[in-house]
């Protein structure tokens, strides 16, 4: 079925319409006319003069013929021709043969051949004529040299002006035919492929392109991206604002004029940046270019638009406005040079801190602000960091044009183009002067500060040294007198030296205490740790125990020889703490015992014991007792500086030690301060 | 030959006390106020007590005792440092026997130096 329907199909050549087709139709045309015009004498003829051969024959052709016709649109037309003409050159055989005396016979086999492969061919009307021509000849030949009888010769003679009559009429009538119909073909081919090129050349534009009717706003021409934009030229004229803007008025107002109005007034092209919809709604920037079309008159008569998305530039513009306004009112200075250096941006802050002006500053080298009291070196070190591609950082003291000087740290980074060449370099730039002097200012307060706490230092210790030498010679004589070195004293006497000589005593410690407590509260206390035997402990005790034994109290000191042979920490304040929790015992007991102990308390740790037979401690007390400025109560009679035990609880925190209390009002305390064994656990 | 206790004080008040209370000892002291005079004295004695304050004038007691502590004859006397600086005190108490800060008991400086010369 395939086969016949492609048997029957148009021949590809034959486009519809176009001269080839028609060439080949009337290639088919023209004969069937001839033929008809031959065929139907010839078949009169030969009923005329009963020979039924022909005349079957003939009918036969004319029947071919018919078929032909009806499938002449089709390649089988081509076998209809053949059977056609292969018909009427076998006519003509027999005609001649049927005569005796044929001279013609073998060429007109001859010309039967060729018709025959003529009809197999696509006949133009160039070889049609040809064809018909020589048939006409063969006829001619016939008819002159051929001896026919009366009646034959004039039936001949009939048929030769019939047929080349008709060949040629027809031949002509083809050929002019042909040639206008040609023309015209071409010219409408032409036209509609240059609307189909220029149609084209608009489609690739990826924009959209539309003309616009200047009275109707409507569109009459847009190319495939106005489509796109929701143009449906086929059921519904759009307007240009219906289109991008999804409006039912013209465009208006300064937000988005219309470039048709701009472009019908000022009769020149225009362009404006508008916000565009899509056809899905969202939005966009466009730049609308308005062109307008002119006619003979110069009247507007068209408006062609065509309308670029913008909106990248426009992010990147907005994205550059921002900086550009963050650059300007940021609060460093921002300059921007060529890779030579020639300022080509400087932001106000700048201005304000040289005191230039954006017209002094640009076009020149920022050696402008040069000193002279930077270092040579540190420009050096700019330059070569710089170009390197690397950032620099630094402090450079500048000029500002009234003359005055200005510290000014900076950054300086290279900007690199696409290729990674350094086109640029942007430094920001911070006058730091304020804080230049601020820190000159702070540096000399604390230099000050220091100074007078080194002063207070040694005022301190010199006040003390200068006060002990005097309370030596009280503390040396009381003694002396009391013990009647100097003579015998009244019992009275002798207890008003005593607490002389008290009284002296503390006014001592106090100062001892207070330079402790100096030390400790200007947190210079420095720690030398080192090892030590336990007995060097008791080395500095002995003014307490003359104390002690001045009232009459017997201070037992006790070593554990489970402690080990050496301890480490630091053995001065270590005393300063015994001591001092010795001279307490010591102050708040009247009579009895005071114990003094090392000993080890466990695998880690020993500890200092001091145990009195003196007043008590409350509980209540416990805590605030190791607060400065206190006191056991109801020990008025007692004085003292109330400092000793805050230092001690000090002094152990910062050795890490910690300090244990016992006491029973009336019975005695015992202090127990414990020290980490070094070097097991713990470095102190 | 008598046994004898060396007191060196520039402080004349101090000397007065310091020489009494070693005074009852029962062993000679001799006193002497000026560093510089020390190491000579030792020289021609051999007191078995120095009793050294440090801040001395023209020779410092610490740099006395460092003298002492070297000379073989004087080694093995003992020495008690008496200064009013703890800081300087605490750094020489491992070559000294004991240390009093100032200002010293009369009382305890007598026991002292009879405990001390009894070892």
């Amino acid at each position: 079925m395939k086969q016949i329907v492609s048997f029957f199909a148009p021949h590809p050549h034959l486009e519809k319409g176009s001269p080839a087709r028609l060439q080949a139709q009337m290639a088919l045309f023209v004969p069937l006319i001839a033929l008809f015009l031959y065929f139907l004498p010839e078949l009169w003829f030969s009923l005329a003069e009963g020979r039924t051969g022909p005349t079957l024959l003939l009918l036969t052709g004319t029947i071919a013929t018919l078929v032909a016709f009806f499938l002449a649109r089709t390649l089988a037309y081509r076998l209809g021709i053949g059977i056609l003409l292969g018909v009427w050159w076998f006519n003509m055989i027999l005609d001649v043969v049927g005569e005796p005396g044929t001279l013609t016979g073998l060429s007109e086999f001859f010309w039967m051949i060729f018709g025959l492969l003529m009809g197999l061919m696509l006949l133009t009307p160039q070889v049609y004529a040809i064809y018909a021509l020589a048939g006409g000849m063969v006829l001619a030949i016939d008819w002159l040299f051929v001896p026919h009888t009366q009646e034959a010769f004039s039936l001949h003679s009939t048929r030769l002006f019939m047929y080349i009559s008709a060949a040629t009429l027809l031949g002509l009538a083809n050929y002019f035919y042909y040639r206008s119909y040609r023309e015209r073909y071409l010219a409408q081919k032409e036209i509609t492929s240059q609307r189909e090129y220029l149609q084209v050349l608009l489609d690739s534009l990826q924009s959209p392109f539309y003309v616009i009717d200047p009275h109707t706003y409507q569109i009459r021409f847009a190319n495939q991206a106005a489509r796109a934009l929701g143009i449906d030229t086929g059921r519904e004229v759009f307007t240009c604002y219906r289109l991008t803007h999804r409006r039912e008025t013209p465009c208006s107002g300064l937000e988005h004029p219309c470039p048709l109005q701009h472009v019908i007034n000022g009769k020149a092209p225009y362009t404006v940046e508008h916000i565009h919809y899509k056809p899905d709604g969202s939005t966009y920037y466009a730049e609308v270019h308005g062109y307008p079309v002119f006619d003979a008159a110069g009247n507007v008569v068209a408006m062609i638009e065509y309308s670029i998305d913008i909106t990248e530039r426009k992010r990147a513009e907005e994205k550059i406005r921002k900086l550009e306004k963050a650059v300007e009112y940021a609060a460093s200075g921002v300059v921007i040079t060529d890779t030579e250096g020639t300022i080509e941006y400087a932001n106000p802050v700048i201005q304000r801190m040289t005191g230039y002006t954006l017209g002094e500053l640009l076009g020149q080298n920022p050696r402008l602000l040069k000193s002279g009291k930077t270092p040579r070196e540190v420009y050096a070190d700019l330059w070569s960091t710089i170009k390197r591609g690397d950032v620099w950082q630094g402090e450079l003291i500048n000029r500002r044009k009234d003359g005055s000087l200005y510290y000014e740290f900076q950054t300086i980074a290279p900007v690199r183009n696409e290729r990674g060449e350094i086109t640029n370099f942007v430094a920001i730039k911070l006058d730091v002067t304020r804080q230049k002097e601020l820190e000159e200012n702070l540096r000399a307060e604390k230099e000050r500060a220091e100074a007078a706490s080194r002063f207070k230092s040694r005022l301190l210790a010199n006040v003390s040294h200068d006060m002990r030498t005097p309370l030596g010679a009280i503390i040396g004589y009381g003694e002396m007198l009391v013990d009647g070195v100097f003579g015998n004293l009244s019992e009275e006497q002798k207890e008003k030296i005593r607490e002389m000589v008290n009284s002296a005593e503390r006014l001592n410690a106090f100062i001892t205490n207070l330079l402790h407590q100096a030390e400790l509260e200007s947190g210079k206390l420095r720690l030398n740790p080192r090892p030590f035997a336990p007995a060097e402990l008791f080395k500095v005790l002995s003014s307490s125990l003359a104390l002690a034994k001045w009232k009459g109290l017997e201070v037992i000191t006790e070593i554990d020889p489970s402690l080990p042979p050496t301890l480490k920490g630091d053995l001065y304040w270590m005393q300063q703490i015994l001591t001092n929790l010795l001279d307490n015992a010591i102050k708040y007991t009247e009579k009895g015992q005071v114990w003094v102990r090392l000993r080890r308390m466990n695998e880690t740790h020993w500890a200092m014991e001091v145990q009195d037979t003196g007043i008590g401690i409350p509980p209540e007390k416990h805590e605030a007792i190791f607060e400065a400025f206190t006191q056991a109560e109801d020990s008025h009679q007692y004085y003292g500086s109330g400092l000793g035990l805050a230092i001690v609880r000090q002094l152990v925190e910062e050795m890490h030690g910690r300090i244990l209390l016992e006491s029973t009002p009336g019975k005695g305390s015992t202090f127990t301060v414990v020290f980490p064994i070094e070097g097991e656990n713990h470095a102190a | 030959m008598p046994r004898e206790i060396l007191l060196v004080e520039d402080d004349p008040h101090q000397a007065e006390i310091f020489s009494f209370a070693l005074g009852q000892t029962g062993l000679i002291v001799h006193h002497l106020k000026d560093g510089a005079e020390v190491l000579p004295f030792l020289k021609e004695h051999a007191p078995e007590l120095v009793v050294l304050d440090l801040h001395l004038p023209n020779l410092r007691g610490d740099k006395i005792l460092q003298a002492l502590r070297a000379n073989p004859a004087t080694a093995n006397c003992k020495v008690i440092l008496a200064t009013a600086d703890p800081r300087l005190a605490d750094r020489l108490q491992d070559q000294a026997d004991l240390v009093l800060l100032k200002p010293i008991s009369y009382q305890q400086l007598k026991e002292l130096a009879k405990r001390l010369l009894a070892d």
